[in-house]
């Protein structure tokens, strides 16, 4: 997972990683309109991050086979919380579904 | 009710994962987004099939909640979401979700859908905001993006939150996140929480107070109310009044 040089890494004090961190200026200087979201913990630090990314208007894929938590019960009801009411805080997919979409060019998958 | 007697003593709720202390002088009791379109029968949240009456279930306790906390002169604060009549403040990201025969800005039952100014989009009646109280009009989930709602209470030397409103997952949830990162102790009241969704209720409540209280403490209305009267009794008898008014 080492990052490559070129590579951002952000330094965030929080669970979040929008507050008090230079991720949204870096992202708005980029242009970056969609986000895939991987990491731990599912329910504590990338759900906090995907809220404060879906507020901010940004686009979110939370991968399901990419994250994970300390325990299982809040990995699945984080996932089921972001998918209800329509996709309230974005959308859910497992990275075989990503993979397949990139290398066919099918942006519409998954 | 005016308040003459403001405690400043330590108050210290039974809570969970442990017992959470406040100054009721730094603390603030948020209201979330206890809106007609989301709480009201008829409303927008019905009319997406949503069952209300799982939020009307809180009106009661926090009425009461909302009384002793007056009583003891602390600071009261309300949000509610919803958008510029031009929907300026809405991104596509938002726009384009949920359902697709009524969205924000359409006319629903109760006036155009989360839009400011709208019947639909004001607070219950039950729980209607008093003169001074700040009300935090707020275009996300969370209450502290693009808004003034850390700079106010950095102004007021609030420093502890009781968060109480809904939805329970939604947006309590993502404001306790935010206000953890602020710094900002959090007491979320269980039975003043509600959500659609008994799972999400539940889910979410158990998040808030697991590895030893990672975003802040749950308790009982009850825990507060009597932690409360120990050092303001006039809140006991503001609670049964707010009961019954």
């Amino acid at each position: 997972m080492a990052p490559l040089p070129g590579e951002v890494l952000i330094d965030k004090p929080g669970k979040g990683a929008f507050y008090a961190t230079q991720l949204d200026l870096v992202l708005r200087t980029k242009s970056i309109t969609h986000i895939v979201l991987t990491g731990i913990t599912t329910d504590v630090c990338v759900h906090t991050t995907m809220r404060e990314a879906n507020d901010r208007g940004y686009e979110c894929l939370i991968l399901s086979d990419c994250t994970g938590a300390t325990e299982l019960g809040n990995h699945t009801a984080a996932l089921r919380m972001v998918t209800m009411q329509g996709g309230v805080f974005g959308c859910v997919a497992t990275s075989e579904a990503v993979l397949a979409a990139t290398t066919t060019g099918d942006h519409h998958a998954g | 009710m005016p308040a003459d007697y403001l405690p400043t003593d330590q108050v210290t709720v039974l809570a969970d994962p442990g017992p959470f202390g406040f100054n009721p002088a730094r603390t603030a009791l948020l209201l979330i987004d206890m809106q007609r379109d989301f709480v009201e029968p008829g409303g927008f949240g019905e009319t997406l099939g949503n069952d209300v009456s799982l939020l009307q279930a809180v009106i009661p306790p926090l009425r009461q909640v909302l009384a002793a906390t007056r009583a003891a002169g602390m600071t009261v604060i309300h949000t509610r979401e919803g958008h510029r009549p031009d929907l300026a403040d809405c991104p596509p990201a938002k726009l384009n979700r949920g359902s697709p025969t009524m969205g924000i800005g359409d006319v629903g039952p109760r006036g155009r859908i989360l839009i400011r100014g709208e019947y639909g989009h004001g607070i219950v009646d039950e729980l209607a905001p008093l003169p001074g109280e700040v009300v935090i009009d707020k275009p996300g989930k969370g209450s502290f993006y693009a808004t003034d709602l850390h700079q106010l209470l950095q102004t007021a030397g609030i420093t502890s939150l009781v968060v109480t409103g809904a939805t329970t997952e939604v947006c309590v949830h993502t404001t306790v996140r935010e206000a953890n990162d602020r710094g900002y102790e959090c007491l979320v009241l269980a039975d003043c929480v509600g959500s659609y969704f008994p799972e999400f209720q539940q889910a979410g409540l158990a998040m808030i107070t697991a590895q030893g209280g990672i975003f802040g403490w749950v308790a009982p209305s009850a825990a507060y109310l009597d932690a409360l009267s120990a050092v303001s009794p006039a809140t006991a008898s503001a609670a049964t009044d707010g009961e019954r008014s």
